[in-house]
C-alpha cells in the first residue's frame, strides 16, 4: 500500500511540476509589450497603372497608347532598413515580403516608437538567400516554394518580380490583346535598392506607410509590341531595363 | 483481505503490462531496420560520395522515393513521371535526341543519366541548380517538363491515400517541399552504374575481360595520341566540367552560359562514358577523331588511327 501511496503521489508532484513550468512559459509569451517603447509598423501596398488601381483582367493603355491587361503581379521585397531621425539605421533583418496585387497590408513587426528620417528597401532577395533551397522553409514563409511559383528551378534563384498578361501587339489598336506579356525578372544582378526620404513617426499603436507601385513607371522605354517577354536570361537586356525602371516605380503616398 | 487482494492484483497487473511493453518494444526493433542509415552499395573502385546530413540513406527513404520517381502525380495532368524521361532500362535515359514533356512539348536537351548522380557538384547540363535535393524542383515546374508545381504536388501527396504515412514513416513528417525534395534525393542517390566489363579489368583485376580489341582502345582513350582520358578521366570518365565538342562554330544551345550569361561560355558538362551503349557512339568517334576545324572547340587535335 505504501508503494501505491508513493506511486500517486510522485504522479501528482510530476503532474504539478509540469503544469507550473507550462505557466512560467505561458506568461512569458504573452508579456505585454511596452506601448511607450515599441509599436507595430505596416507597410500598405497599392499596385497602379498610372492613377488607376490594378485590377486583373481589365484593360488599360501605356503612354504610347497601346492595350494590355495583367493577369498576375507579384514581387519580394526585402533588406528594409528604416533610418532613424539620429541618422541611426535600423535594418529589419530577415523580413521578407511576397508582394501582391490582392494583399494591400504586410506587417513589418514590432518598431521602435520614435522619429524616422527616411527608409529603404530592395527589390529582389540578396545573394546570400537566393540561391537557399526554398525547401527549407515552412510553407508560410515567403522564401518556401509558392503555390504560383516564385523561384526558378533551373537557374537556382528567386524570381524578384513576376508580370503576366496579354497585350494588343498591332500598332493600330484593334481591342485584340493577341500577344503575351510574361516578365520573370531575378537573378543576382537584378536587386535594385529603393530609397526614400520620408519623415514619419511610430507610437505605441499601429502605423502604417503607403506605398504605390506604378507600373507604367516600370514599363517606361519598354515597347510592349516587341518586348513583352524575358525570363531574364539570356540576353539581359530587356530584364535590366525593367529592373532600372524599378527605381522611379516606388512612391511614398501620402 | 480485500486490500491484500487489491494489492496483488495490482502488482501482476503491472508484471502484465511490463511484459507486454517489452515484448512490443522487441517485436518493432526486430522487424523494423527501415529507418536504420545504410550504407550505400558502391561500386568497387568508387570512393564514397558525400551525404547531407538532413537527408542520410535509409530503407524508407529510399523506398518512398523510388514510389515518387516512378509516379505521374508529380506532373499536371498525372501523365508523366520521372522514369519517363529516365527509363530504368535505358541506363536513366530515354534514347531521344531531346526529352519530350506533358502534351509532346519538346524539351531543350537529351535526359541525362542520374546513374552515379551522387557524385556530381551541380546539377544538369549546365550546373543551373546546386544539389540533388534542389534539383527536384526543376523539371516539375518546367513548362516543357513537367509542367506543375512543387506546393501543389506536396497538396495532391497529402490527399493522398498511402503517401502521408510514407513520408512520416520516413522523416517523421508528413508531404512537404522538404520531405518531397529529400525522399527523391534520396533514391537518386542510390543508383550507381553496374560493373562494366572495363570495371572487372581495373578493379577486379581480371585480365581477361577485355579482348584484345578492346585492350586496344583503352590503350588509344589512355594514350596521349586521343588523349580523351585529360577530360574523360578518373573513376566516373568524367571531370564534371563543362565543354563543347568543338564540331560547330555556332550552338543552337547556348549551354553554361544560360547559367553564368558569360557569352563565352556555351559548354555543357561531360558526360560520363561508363556504360555507353548509343549505336551512335562509333559515328560520335568518327566526328572526334577527325577534330575541331574551330578555334573554340575544346576537342582533341586531329589523330589518325591506322587499320592495324
Amino acid at each position: 500500500m505504501n508503494i501505491l501511496r508513493f506511486v500517486f503521489f510522485a504522479a501528482v508532484a510530476g503532474l504539478i511540476f509540469s503544469l507550473s513550468s507550462c505557466k512560467k512559459d505561458d506568461s512569458s509569451d504573452n508579456q505585454i509589450p511596452n506601448t511607450d517603447t515599441i509599436g507595430e509598423l505596416s507597410f500598405n501596398l497599392k499596385q497602379y497603372v498610372g492613377n488607376n488601381r490594378i485590377a486583373y483582367n481589365q484593360v488599360y493603355s501605356d503612354t504610347s497608347g497601346r492595350q494590355f491587361k495583367i493577369t498576375n503581379l507579384r514581387y519580394y521585397i526585402s533588406n528594409i532598413v528604416l533610418l532613424k531621425a539620429n541618422g541611426q539605421e535600423l535594418p529589419l533583418s530577415g523580413k521578407v515580403l511576397l508582394v501582391d496585387n490582392e494583399t494591400e497590408q504586410y506587417s513589418l513587426g514590432e518598431i521602435p516608437v520614435g522619429d524616422y528620417s527616411g527608409l529603404r528597401f530592395m527589390v529582389g532577395i540578396d545573394s546570400a538567400t537566393n540561391h537557399l533551397d526554398p525547401a527549407l522553409y515552412d510553407a508560410s514563409n515567403p522564401l518556401s516554394y509558392q503555390p504560383v511559383s516564385m523561384h526558378w528551378g533551373w537557374n537556382f534563384g528567386y524570381i524578384f518580380m513576376k508580370v503576366e498578361g496579354n497585350v494588343d501587339t498591332d500598332t493600330i489598336p484593334t481591342g485584340n490583346l493577341n500577344g503575351i506579356i510574361s516578365y520573370d525578372i531575378g537573378s543576382d544582378p537584378m536587386v535594385r535598392v529603393i530609397n526614400f526620404n520620408h519623415i514619419f513617426s511610430v507610437n505605441g499603436n499601429t502605423n502604417t506607410i503607403n506605398i504605390k507601385f506604378n507600373l507604367l513607371k516600370m514599363l517606361s522605354g519598354i515597347d510592349l509590341a516587341t518586348e513583352s517577354i524575358t525570363h531574364t536570361n539570356p540576353g539581359r537586356d530587356l530584364a535590366e531595363r525593367i529592373a532600372n525602371n524599378w527605381l522611379n516605380s516606388f512612391t511614398i503616398e501620402p | 483481505m480485500i486490500k491484500k487482494q487489491k494489492s496483488k492484483f495490482f502488482i501482476i497487473s503491472i508484471f502484465v503490462f511490463w511484459i507486454i511493453g517489452f515484448t512490443a518494444c522487441r517485436k518493432d526493433d526486430a522487424i523494423d531496420t527501415g529507418n536504420e542509415v545504410l550504407e550505400l552499395q558502391v561500386p568497387l573502385g568508387f570512393p564514397y560520395p558525400p551525404i547531407p546530413e538532413d537527408n542520410q540513406p535509409t530503407k524508407n527513404r529510399i523506398a518512398l522515393g523510388k514510389m515518387l520517381f516512378f509516379d505521374p502525380i508529380l506532373s499536371r495532368d498525372s501523365t508523366i513521371s520521372c522514369s519517363s524521361c529516365h527509363h530504368a532500362d535505358k541506363k536513366f535515359t530515354d534514347g531521344l535526341a531531346v526529352a519530350e514533356g506533358i502534351d509532346g512539348r519538346k524539351t531543350l536537351r537529351n535526359s541525362m543519366t542520374i546513374l552515379n548522380a551522387a557524385y556530381q557538384p551541380n546539377m544538369f547540363w549546365d550546373g543551373g541548380s546546386p544539389t540533388l535535393e534542389t534539383q527536384v524542383s526543376a523539371p516539375i515546374e518546367a513548362h516543357e517538363e513537367m509542367d506543375f508545381n512543387v506546393m501543389k504536388v506536396v497538396e495532391r501527396l497529402n490527399n493522398h491515400a498511402v503517401y502521408p504515412d510514407l513520408f512520416r514513416k520516413a522523416y517523421n513528417s508528413g508531404p512537404s517541399a522538404f520531405t518531397l525534395t529529400r525522399a527523391i534525393a534520396n533514391f537518386e542517390r542510390s543508383l550507381f552504374t553496374g560493373k562494366s566489363k572495363y570495371d572487372e579489368y581495373q578493379y577486379e583485376k581480371k585480365s581477361d575481360a577485355l579482348s584484345a580489341s578492346e585492350k586496344r582502345g583503352m590503350d588509344l582513350f589512355f594514350g596521349e595520341r586521343a588523349e580523351c582520358f585529360h577530360c574523360h578521366g578518373g573513376f566516373n570518365f568524367t571531370d564534371f566540367s563543362f565543354k563543347n565538342n568543338g564540331l560547330y562554330e555556332v550552338y543552337a544551345d547556348s549551354g553554361r552560359a544560360r547559367i553564368t550569361t558569360l557569352h563565352d561560355d556555351v559548354f555543357l558538362k561531360l558526360l560520363t562514358l561508363l556504360n555507353l551503349s548509343f549505336l551512335s557512339l562509333r559515328s560520335l568517334l568518327y566526328a572526334i577523331v577527325l577534330g575541331s576545324p574551330f578555334p573554340t572547340g575544346y576537342l582533341l587535335h586531329s589523330i589518325y588511327i591506322s587499320s592495324d
